[in-house]
């Protein structure tokens, strides 16, 4: 069983402007904890961005660090404006208004490689009605 | 022997340690800093390696952090900085950061480093015990670096005999529960907690910090250690009187009285 | 389920780089998270709250217009369906009856997108205990509907003012606040992040996701496990739904597929 775990690109991975933790971040301690996180050669923690309030952190936790870095677990980074499409698209194609932090993993759908055969469960961790007002200003 | 227990060989009393952010309030202030704290009197200087998260302190060092990054502060400036006054005092200096900052220079690296600019104690307050116990221990004394940790009113006594046995140089009280320039007053609580230390009768000499800020607190805290750390308040003073010399001239003045 | 060392290591990653002012504490939760979660009593209220008060379990729906439109089989785990409207709540359920067993009486969060200053305001709304919620600047502004329900439920949501006023400031401020407050406080963390045992006890309180995935996809489909499991997040947590999973790791033959 393949584990998936999406993280937010924010406006691009290399845009500056991101919180693409299990590319962009390096071995080091955040919040108590050793673990991977987006910071400078000094050790200095970068200010992440994300229009996902959820997922706008410069690091993850060491359960994660360790199942990404030993390959166990695959990472997958979508933008802004990738989760904001997908959000739309369960919408209007479910039914279902996700949050935001959902709509990153909704949008992985379109990236990552599965058979026709398989099956997916994707965890939709939270309705959108909080992010209603970001939604109507990109509708 | 280093700088730091050479201190605590000639002096065990009033012993007053300030500690600065470098880089702040200029990003080339650190030898003026230091020279001036040593002219004004002060026994130990622990310098700040400012970091952009730094959990322990509050808002004042926090925010002369932030300014101390934005005027470019590295680690490599100022290991050159530190190299450049340690030709021009023999006062015991601390650096005092936070363990990312360490491993992110690589632990062996940074270690040997600051022995080698002339630095003579650590400060590392999320460096765990057991962390240390286990691997950095050796090679921080096999370089005569002395890392001293912090105790708390809730640090249990055993744990405070197995700090006692770890650390060189002198232990950090921490004077409260709190954060760095939280409080203003020491209360009779405090001094419970101080004379329940005294009474421990520790290997270690022990200098109090947090809410140290003026002549009041630092005689009171002298009453119940071998001495004070002040950290906000110095900052607090520059901030308001960036000329270097002159400001910790009177600062100084101010706490010793 | 991937098991944390003693030192709360997985792997190379976790432990617990914190303060001495903040030892106590840590050390207090570390020495009693796991006897408090094997207590039948507190299986029995766990339990009872999240069926009566969370609503699970939550359904595992066959999102047919959406398989359609990938190719591919694709079920719904609508923990959008819980109480609160996400996930987070039930580990603040976990934590706060983790908090009652510790004899805390304050308790405090940090929140990025609210839903997790949302579940631990209602938790201790729902058990009488003073809330306060930490909160970049930023993200109460864009997250507005969220801090107006913290404050229905009583919560006193304080901004955090420095960096990028964002959740990483917020968690800066919440151990803060912890560690001026050592005695009557525990700080509800809402995802697998933070000094051990925050990862491990989270993320045991949030593997009821995939313990009833498991028995869910069973029920439709005749398997136990799926072929994948998408989840966002590091931050939001959710891929810890996985732990149940991961157990067959690494490289063992993956019963769920040859059985299915």
């Amino acid at each position: 069983m393949r584990l998936i775990a999406v993280e937010a690109a924010g406006e691009g991975i290399h845009s500056g402007k991101s919180a693409a933790t299990s590319v962009l971040g390096t071995k080091g301690v955040i919040h108590g904890s050793r673990t991977l996180l987006m910071q400078t050669a000094d050790g200095q923690i970068v200010e992440p961005h994300s229009i996902s309030a959820g997922l706008d952190y410069p690091g993850i936790g060491p359960l994660h660090a360790h199942l990404i870095s030993s390959g166990r677990a695959e990472a997958i980074s979508i933008t802004d404006e990738e989760s904001l499409e997908a959000a739309l698209f369960l919408s209007r194609r479910e039914g279902i208004i996700p949050a935001l932090e959902s709509a990153h993993a909704l949008s992985a759908l379109r990236v990552m490689k599965y058979e026709p055969t398989d099956v997916l469960v994707l965890c939709l961790s939270g309705r959108g009605d909080k992010d209603l007002a970001t939604y109507m200003k990109h509708l | 022997m280093n700088r730091i227990e050479q201190l605590f060989q000639r002096k065990d009393k009033n012993v007053l340690n300030i500690y600065f952010t470098a880089g702040y309030p200029g990003l080339n202030d650190t030898e003026d800093i230091i020279l001036s704290l040593e002219k004004a009197g002060v026994d130990l200087v622990e310098v700040g390696m400012p970091y952009s998260d730094p959990l322990a302190d509050g808002p004042t060092i926090q925010e002369s952090g932030t300014a101390a990054l934005e005027n470019g502060m590295t680690l490599q400036l100022l290991f050159e900085q530190l190299a450049a006054v340690r030709k021009k005092t023999e006062m015991p200096l601390i650096m005092m950061g936070y363990f990312n900052q360490v491993m992110q220079y690589g632990e062996k690296a940074f270690f040997e480093k600051v022995a080698e600019v002339g630095v003579d104690g650590l400060i590392l307050p999320d460096l765990p015990l057991f962390e240390y116990e286990n691997h950095y221990k050796d090679l921080v004394e096999s370089l005569g670096l002395a890392v001293s940790f912090l105790i708390t009113p809730q640090t249990e006594p055993e744990r405070i005999r197995k700090i006692d046995d770890l650390t060189h140089g002198f232990i950090y009280m921490v004077s409260s529960s709190s954060i760095t320039g939280a409080k203003s007053e020491i209360t009779d609580t405090q001094i419970a907690y101080f004379n329940r230390i005294n009474d421990m009768h520790l290997k270690h000499k022990r200098l109090i910090g947090f809410g140290i800020s003026n002549q009041q607190t630092f005689e009171t805290a002298c009453q119940y250690a071998n001495g004070a750390i002040i950290g906000s308040a110095y900052i607090k003073a520059l901030k308001n009187n960036p000329n270097v010399a002159e400001c910790t001239a009177e600062f100084v003045k101010m706490v010793k009285g | 389920m991937i098991a944390v060392d003693e030192r709360g290591y997985y792997g190379e990653f976790g432990g617990a780089y914190i303060p001495e002012m903040l030892w106590p504490n840590v050390q207090e939760l570390r020495e009693n998270y796991l006897k408090f979660m094997a207590e039948p009593d507190f299986q029995r209220e766990f339990q009872s709250l999240l069926r009566d008060y969370v609503g699970r379990p939550t359904p595992l729906y066959l999102a047919k217009r959406l398989s359609e439109h990938f190719g591919v089989t694709i079920y719904l785990k609508r923990e959008d369906l819980c109480h609160t409207g996400a996930h987070k709540i039930n580990n603040t359920v976990g934590q706060i009856l983790m908090a009652k067993r510790l004899g805390k009486t304050r308790i405090i969060a940090e929140t990025g997108a609210g839903q997790h200053g949302v579940a631990t305001a209602t938790v201790c709304a729902l058990m009488g205990l003073e809330c306060i919620v930490y909160m970049g600047e930023v993200d109460i502004e864009r997250q507005a509907p969220n801090v107006a329900r913290m404050k229905m439920l009583g919560a006193e949501v304080r901004p955090a003012t420095s960096g990028s006023q964002t959740l990483k400031d917020a968690t800066n401020e919440a151990i803060r606040d912890w560690i001026n407050n050592p005695v009557d406080t525990h700080y509800i963390i809402g995802s697998v992040v933070g000094p051990h045992p925050y990862p491990d006890m989270v993320a045991r309180f949030q593997s009821v996701i995939s313990e009833e995935i498991k028995w869910q996809l069973e029920e439709h489909t005749g398997k136990d496990y799926p072929d994948a499991v998408i989840a966002c997040g590091v931050v939001a947590a959710t891929p810890q739904e996985l732990l149940p999973f991961p157990q067959r790791y690494p490289g063992a033959p993956d019963r769920g597929r040859s059985g299915g």
